[in-house]
């Protein structure tokens, strides 16, 4: 549900990534930040347990400037990915308006994917949403592993609808910005 | 509850301004540094006041993450939600509260003024804009941009 304010002439847009626990939806969060200009991006918050993992949300405004006439903003989210934060995954969901599922390419995350695909699609219905309605794209993680799925293990697994997907290593930065620019195309084309 | 599933919510100037006179009233009335209203997924709809020292865009999603937090404390407690939150600091604190459509408003105020009088001046304002954000939701969306591919290559430039 993007914000349109014809007051102002601005755009403000919500991308959410979502996947299973330590998946590197807030190492992709990261190195966004690490890479934008102060003047594209704002300060990132992070809502973290003492050891770093997510307990309630990565938050990271983008200003992508004048789109159109229209001043662009997209606020990026990541959720909690552990199975017992349900509600704040929930939470985070609403007016959503982008998605990247960030899946985990090791062989032994695969059920964990799976199920946290399951699990997006039974939030995504709690808002009247549903993967046909909302536009997003996979992003396949930690290419760099030794023990990973195939692309087109993955592929068949997770993306029987063939959006758009990408396979990255987002600790060293591989794949984030090619995610981000499919996930904000797919959101702005849905404005049009 | 009020969903809005893909619907776009369309700020016009005329609406916008009706708001942007509801939250100025509201600030000159209470002697509040601030008044924000925020949409229920975290976006900043209007904000009054002494804005510009404030990241409106960061607490605009604390803010909506905390009240939604808040929301599943009220149900461990049997409360469906809770539609008033105060926060104490120590020399300014903020209310907040919910509107019909779930949108929030928050006030940000030194605490040389009472909690008692922004709640009083908040409530006396909620109908106002509960009906300001109704009207808003019964615009009907229309596209901001004429054709999909032309933003592709302002993307390409910035990624």
């Amino acid at each position: 549900m993007a914000l349109i304010n014809y007051a102002s002439r601005e755009i403000n847009c919500k991308i959410v990534y979502y996947g299973t626990g330590l998946g590197g939806k807030t190492t992709n969060l990261e190195y966004i930040f690490k890479q934008l200009a102060p003047g594209i991006r704002g300060e990132m918050i992070s809502l973290a347990t003492e050891t770093e993992r997510t307990l309630f949300f990565d938050f990271l405004p983008l200003d992508l400037g004048s789109v159109q006439g229209f001043k662009t903003k997209f606020s990026l989210y990541t959720v909690p990915g552990q199975v017992e934060y349900n509600a704040s995954r929930k939470l985070i969901l609403n007016g959503v308006d982008g998605i990247v599922f960030v899946a985990d390419s090791q062989s032994e995350k695969m059920a964990e994917n799976i199920e946290s695909m399951r699990n997006m699609e039974e939030n995504l219905s709690e808002y009247g949403l549903t993967l046909e309605s909302v536009p997003y794209v996979l992003q396949y993680n930690k290419r760099d592993l030794g023990n990973i799925s195939t692309f087109e293990e993955l592929e068949v697994a997770i993306n029987p609808r063939g959006v758009s997907s990408f396979e990255a290593v987002a600790v060293e930065g591989s794949g984030v910005f090619a995610t981000l620019k499919a996930v904000s195309k797919a959101v702005l084309n849905r404005l049009s | 509850m009020l969903h809005r599933g893909t619907g776009n919510l369309v700020l016009t100037e005329e609406g916008i301004r009706a708001i942007n006179n509801s939250l100025g009233n509201l600030v000159m009335d209470s002697g509040a540094k601030a008044a924000l209203l925020l949409d229920k997924s975290g976006q900043l709809i209007a904000a009054q006041g002494e804005t510009n020292a404030l990241d409106t865009m960061s607490l605009s999603a604390l803010i909506t993450g905390s009240f939604g937090s808040n929301k599943a404390i009220a149900n461990l407690v049997g409360e469906t939600e809770f539609r008033r939150m105060f926060q104490q600091g120590q020399s300014s604190s903020i209310y907040m509260a919910q509107i019909v459509t779930h949108d929030l408003i928050a006030v940000i105020f030194p605490n040389s003024i009472t909690v008692g009088k922004i709640k009083f001046r908040v409530d006396q304002m909620l109908d106002t804009l509960n009906q300001q954000m109704q009207a808003m939701y019964n615009n009907t969306p229309e596209a901001p941009f004429r054709a999909a591919p032309s933003a592709g290559p302002k993307l390409s430039d910035l990624f």
